[in-house]
C-alpha cells in the first residue's frame, strides 16, 4: 500500500497533503533554505504520532517534526524529502494547576496563547521568543527556544517538567512529573529539550510557571561609546539587580533604525541600552533607580524611564524597528545568535565589528547584552551569489570568535542543518562521537530529523 | 521590454520583502479556519515566488490555493517586513488569467456587462422580477438548480423594483449656495440593492451644501480585478475618471469601501498617474465638511455598533470618521466589538468560492456583534452588509444592519 494511503489511514486522508503545491508550503521555515518533503501529514493525537513513527520505521521513511515552522537554524526543514509531521492540531491546554504552578499542554499550543491564559490566573510563562504570537511549544522545546527575558528567568529549559513522548522507534514514554524535585533515574527531559525532534516528539509537555510580576519599568540609555555601555552592563548586575531583559544596539543599527525608519535617535551615538525591571512596585523603583545611576556612571549621554505601557512601548520603538528597518536595506536576513558569556560582549562586539568591515557585508549588531546572546544580523540579497559566499565566510568567523571568547554556537536558535558544519569545533570529535552514540542508541533507523545536528 | 522588465523587477521585490517568518499566521482568518500553511499569506507569497522562479507551474491546484485570499490587508498591518500580500495575491491571480484566461461566466461578466449598463440594468431588473413573483420559491422547491448554482443563488441580495440612478436627477442642487461640486459614484450596490441608503447619501451631501452630479457611471472594476483581470478594470476605470471630469466634480464621492478603495488606491496604481480630482469616502467627506444638522433617530437611544470593512480601515485608513459620525447622532448609544477590524469574511467572489470557510469567518464576526448587545451594526460597505445580514438572518437574531448614513434622519 502506498505511503500516503497508509497514512490516510492513521491520521485522516483530509489530514495528509500530497500535491506538489502543498507540500512546497512545508519546504520552508524562518530561513533563506526550501526542502521538499514527499507527503505531508497532520497527526491528531499521540496515538496517531506513534503509529506513523512505527510506519516510518518499517519502511525507512525519515519524519520531520514541526510546528509553525518559525525556526531560525532549519531544523524542521525536510532535509531529505520524507515525512513532514506538522503538529499544531494538538494545541489544547489540557491543564493549568494554579495549586502546583504547572501547566500541561499539547505540543501545538502556541506560546504567546499559552502565556495569555496562565496570565488570566495571575501566572506568567516566561520563555519569550521574537515569534511567541505564532510558534509552537513543541517548537520551542525542540530548539530550547529563549527570548529577551532569558537573562533573569532563564530559557524553554528552566519551564519543563516533564514530557510525554513517542520515541524515534514509535514507542510512547513518560518523562518527568509535577514535582520541581525529581533526581529518579536519568534526566530525560533535559536531554529531549533542545533535541531538535532528532530523539523524539514530544506530544505533552509538564511546564513549571512562576507568579506574574506585579510591576515592569523601562529604562533606554544612550552612550557615545561602546565600551562604557559594556561597563555599565556590568555595573547593573554589580549593583545586584537581574534585570528582566537588557537589550543592546550598535551604531549600525542605531543608523539603520533612524535612517530607514526614521526612529527618533542621535545618530552619532554609538550603543543603546534598553533596560526592563520587573517584580513588586517596590523593588522594581529602587532598581529602576540603580540601573540609571549605573548607566549615568559610565557616562551615557541620555537615560529615560517609563513605566506606563504607553513610554514604554515608545522606547521598545527602536529596538522593534530594527528588523523591518534591515529589510528594507536587503531582502535577505541572517540571523547568527552565537552567545558569550556576558563580560565577553565588548570584546564580541569588536570582533564582529572587525568582520563587517573584512568581509564588506552589511552587519548590524543588536541582541540580548545582558546573557551575552548577541544577534549578529548580515543584510544581503540571496540572489547574488559573490555575496552569499562572503557571508558564509563570515558566519564561519563569527562562530569561531564565539568560541574563542568561552562562548557557543547557538544561544536560542538551535544547531539545525545551518550550524551543523561548525560543531565539530566546539565539542571536538570525542565529544560528537559522544553525542553520536546516543543518537544512535535511540533512533537505529535514524529515522527522526536526520541530518540535523550532526556534520554529514 | 523594458516594462515587462520594471514588472519583473518589481515582482522580485514584492515577493522577496518576505523573511518567511511567519507572524501572518497569527492573523490570517483564512488560515485561522483552514490550518494549513498554503492558506495564509507566507504561503501564498512563497508558492507566487516558486511559480516566478519556475520551481511551481499554474497548475490547477495552485489556482486554488491563491483564490483561497481574503484580500482583507490584516497580514500586511502585522507584517514587520510590510510585505503586501494583498498585491502579491492580485499579481498572481492576473498572472492567471494572462495565462489560462477567465473561466467562461467570468469572462463575459467583465467584459461584456459590467462597462454596459444597458445590459446591467436589464439583468437586475429580471431578478427583480425573478425574485418578487415568486419565481424563486418555486425554483427553491423544485430545486430546479443544480447543487453549486443553488448556493449562489442563495447568496443573492434582493434587488430594487428600480436601480437608483433611473430614479435621481443628474444634478442636484443644494437648498444654499453651492460650496463645492461632488460626484456620487453610486456604486453597483447602492444603484441596484440599496437604492435608499444611496438617496440618503445624495440628500445629506445636498444638504451639507454640496451640488451633487450623478454621471453616467460604470462599475469600480474590483470585481474584476480581485479575479485577476487587470485589464477590464484598467478599462473600467478609464471610463468612469472621464465620466466625472467631464462632469466637472471637485471630489468624487463614494458610499461604498470597495468602490472607495479603487478610486483612492487602484486606479492610480493602474493607470499610473493620479487622479484629476480627490475621491473620498462620504464619512471622509462629512468629517471634513460637516453633519448639516444633527440629525438623530427618532425612538429611544439604540445601542449601535460599527464594522470596520477592510477596504475601508485598512485601503483607505479610515476608521475614525464612521465612529466619529455615529457618536455625533442623537439617540445612537455606541458600543465597539471585540476585533472591529476583523474581514467579515465576504471580499467580494471569495464568498462565492468558499463559501463554508466564508460563513465560518463571517461566524466570528457575528460573535463578536452579539456580544455587544447592539441592535444595530453600522458598515460602510454594501458587500459587509450583505454578508452580516445574511448570516444574522440565519440565526434569526433582531439586529438590523445598515449603512452608518442611514441613521442619519
Amino acid at each position: 500500500m502506498p505511503l500516503i494511503t497508509q497514512l490516510g489511514r492513521i491520521a485522516g486522508e483530509h489530514n495528509v497533503f500530497s500535491s506538489r503545491e502543498e507540500r512546497f508550503c512545508y519546504s520552508y521555515d524562518g530561513t533563506f533554505h526550501f526542502h521538499l518533503p514527499d507527503v505531508v501529514v497532520k497527526p491528531q493525537n499521540a496515538e496517531q504520532v506513534a503509529r506513523i513513527i512505527k510506519l516510518a520505521n518499517d519502511n525507512g521513511t525519515p519524519v520531520f517534526p514541526r510546528g509553525a515552522g518559525t525556526g531560525l537554524s532549519g531544523g524542521s526543514l525536510p532535509v531529505r524529502g520524507g515525512i513532514a509531521m506538522v503538529l499544531i492540531d494538538m494545541d489544547c491546554i489540557l491543564e493549568i494547576d494554579a495549586a502546583n504552578q504547572v501547566a500541561v499542554v499539547e505540543p501545538g499550543v502556541i506560546t504567546g496563547q499559552l502565556q495569555a491564559a496562565v496570565e488570566e490566573q495571575g501566572l506568567f510563562y516566561p520563555p519569550d521568543p521574537g515569534s511567541l504570537e505564532v510558534c509552537t511549544i513543541g517548537g520551542n522545546i525542540a530548539e530550547c527556544a529563549g527570548g529577551p527575558r532569558g537573562v533573569k528567568y532563564g530559557v524553554t529549559r528552566d519551564y519543563v517538567l516533564g514530557l510525554e513522548l513517542v520515541t524515534p522507534t514509535g514507542d510512547l514514554i513518560h518523562t518527568g512529573g509535577k514535582t520541581i524535585k525529581n533526581v529518579t533515574g536519568y534526566d530525560l527531559t533535559r536531554l529531549i529539550v533542545g533535541s531538535e525532534g532528532t530523539l523524539g516528539i514530544v506530544t505533552k509537555a509538564l511546564l513549571r510557571l512562576i507568579p506574574q510580576p506585579k510591576a515592569i519599568k523601562t529604562v533606554l540609555a544612550v552612550f557615545d561609546d561602546l565600551l562604557q555601555a559594556s561597563e555599565a552592563i556590568l555595573n547593573v548586575f554589580h549593583s545586584g539587580v537581574t534585570p528582566a531583559t537588557m537589550e543592546i544596539m550598535d551604531a549600525e543599527a542605531i543608523k539603520c533604525v533612524v535612517e530607514q525608519a526614521g526612529a527618533r535617535l542621535p545618530v552619532d551615538s554609538e550603543a543603546i541600552l534598553l533596560i526592563e525591571v520587573d517584580g513588586r512596585p517596590a523593588a522594581v523603583e529602587e532598581e529602576v533607580t540603580a540601573v540609571a545611576e549605573a548607566c549615568l556612571r559610565y557616562q551615557a549621554r541620555s537615560v529615560e524611564t517609563a513605566g506606563t505601557p504607553e513610554e514604554r512601548n515608545r522606547l521598545w520603538q527602536a529596538r522593534r524597528a530594527v528588523s523591518p528597518a534591515l529589510v528594507k536595506l536587503k531582502p535577505t536576513k541572517i540571523s547568527e545568535d552565537a552567545t558569550v558569556p556576558r563580560a565577553q560582549v565588548p570584546a564580541m562586539i569588536r570582533r564582529l565589528q572587525q568582520i563587517r568591515e573584512k568581509y564588506d557585508l552589511k552587519l548590524v549588531i543588536f541582541g540580548h547584552a545582558g546573557d551575552g546572546n548577541l544577534h549578529p544580523n548580515i543584510i544581503a540579497d540571496e540572489r547574488d551569489a559573490g555575496e552569499m559566499t562572503r557571508v558564509e565566510a563570515a558566519v564561519g568567523e563569527i562562530f569561531q570568535a564565539a568560541l574563542e571568547l568561552g562562548g557557543t554556537l547557538s544561544g536560542e536558535h538551535g544547531i539545525g542543518m545551518m550550524k551543523a558544519p561548525y560543531m565539530q569545533a566546539e565539542f571536538g570529535t570525542r565529544g560528537l562521537a559522544y553525542m553520536r552514540r546516543i543518537k544512535r542508541s535511540l533512533d537505529p533507523n535514524n529515522i527522526l530529523n536526520p541530518g540535523k545536528i550532526f556534520p554529514e | 521590454m523594458c516594462l515587462e522588465n520594471c514588472n519583473k523587477v518589481l515582482e522580485d521585490n514584492l515577493v522577496a520583502q518576505c523573511g518567511r517568518c511567519g507572524k501572518c499566521r497569527s492573523v490570517c482568518p483564512v488560515f485561522k479556519e483552514l490550518r494549513a500553511e498554503p492558506y495564509v499569506a507566507r504561503g501564498k507569497v512563497q508558492l507566487y515566488k516558486a511559480l516566478l522562479n519556475g520551481t511551481l507551474e499554474a497548475t490547477e491546484r495552485y489556482r486554488e490555493l491563491i483564490s483561497f485570499c481574503l484580500l482583507c490587508g490584516q497580514c500586511t498591518e502585522n507584517c514587520p517586513n510590510g510585505v503586501e500580500t494583498e498585491k502579491i495575491v492580485l499579481r498572481a491571480r492576473n498572472k492567471l488569467v494572462d495565462s489560462r484566461g477567465l473561466p467562461f461566466i467570468k469572462r463575459n461578466v467583465f467584459q461584456h456587462m459590467l462597462k454596459n449598463n444597458g445590459r446591467l440594468n436589464r439583468a437586475a431588473g429580471m431578478l427583480y422580477l425573478f425574485q418578487r413573483l415568486g419565481l424563486r420559491s418555486l425554483v427553491r422547491k423544485t430545486g430546479l438548480l443544480p447543487g453549486p448554482l443553488k448556493n449562489m443563488e442563495q447568496l443573492l441580495p434582493a434587488f430594487a423594483a428600480r436601480p437608483l440612478r433611473s430614479q435621481l436627477p443628474a444634478v442636484i442642487n443644494p437648498p444654499g449656495r453651492v460650496k463645492i461640486k461632488v460626484g456620487y459614484f453610486t456604486g453597483c450596490l447602492s444603484q441596484y440593492v440599496f437604492t435608499e441608503t444611496g438617496k440618503n447619501v445624495a440628500r445629506i451631501l445636498s444638504r451639507a451644501g454640496a451640488q451633487v452630479l450623478i454621471p453616467e457611471q460604470y462599475c469600480c472594476g474590483m470585481p474584476a480585478l480581485t479575479a485577476g483581470d487587470r485589464m477590464n478594470t484598467a478599462a473600467l476605470a478609464r471610463m468612469n475618471i472621464t465620466a466625472f471630469q467631464d462632469a466637472g466634480v471637485e471630489v468624487v464621492i463614494t458610499d461604498c469601501a470597495t468602490c472607495g478603495s479603487a478610486w483612492q488606491n487602484k486606479y492610480p496604481e493602474l493607470l499610473g498617474e493620479e487622479l484629476p480630482f480627490r475621491a473620498m469616502d462620504i464619512s471622509q467627506f462629512l468629517a471634513q465638511w460637516g453633519l448639516p444638522e444633527t440629525f438623530g433617530l427618532p425612538q429611544a437611544p439604540v445601542p449601535v455598533t460599527y464594522h470596520d470593512p477592510c477596504h475601508l480601515a485598512r485601503y483607505m485608513q479610515v476608521r475614525e470618521e464612521p465612529r466619529v459620525l455615529l457618536r455625533g447622532i442623537s439617540g445612537v448609544e455606541f458600543t465597539e466589538m471585540r476585533e472591529a477590524d476583523r474581514c467579515c469574511g465576504a471580499s467580494g467572489s471569495f464568498q462565492l468560492e468558499h463559501q463554508d470557510v466564508a460563513a465560518r469567518i463571517g461566524e466570528r464576526k457575528i460573535n463578536s456583534i452579539l456580544a455587544t448587545g447592539a441592535r444595530v451594526v453600522a458598515t460602510g460597505c454594501p458587500s459587509c452588509r450583505l454578508q452580516l445580514a445574511r448570516l444574522l438572518q440565519g440565526i434569526d437574531a433582531d439586529i438590523a444592519v445598515v449603512h452608518p448614513l442611514d441613521l442619519v434622519r
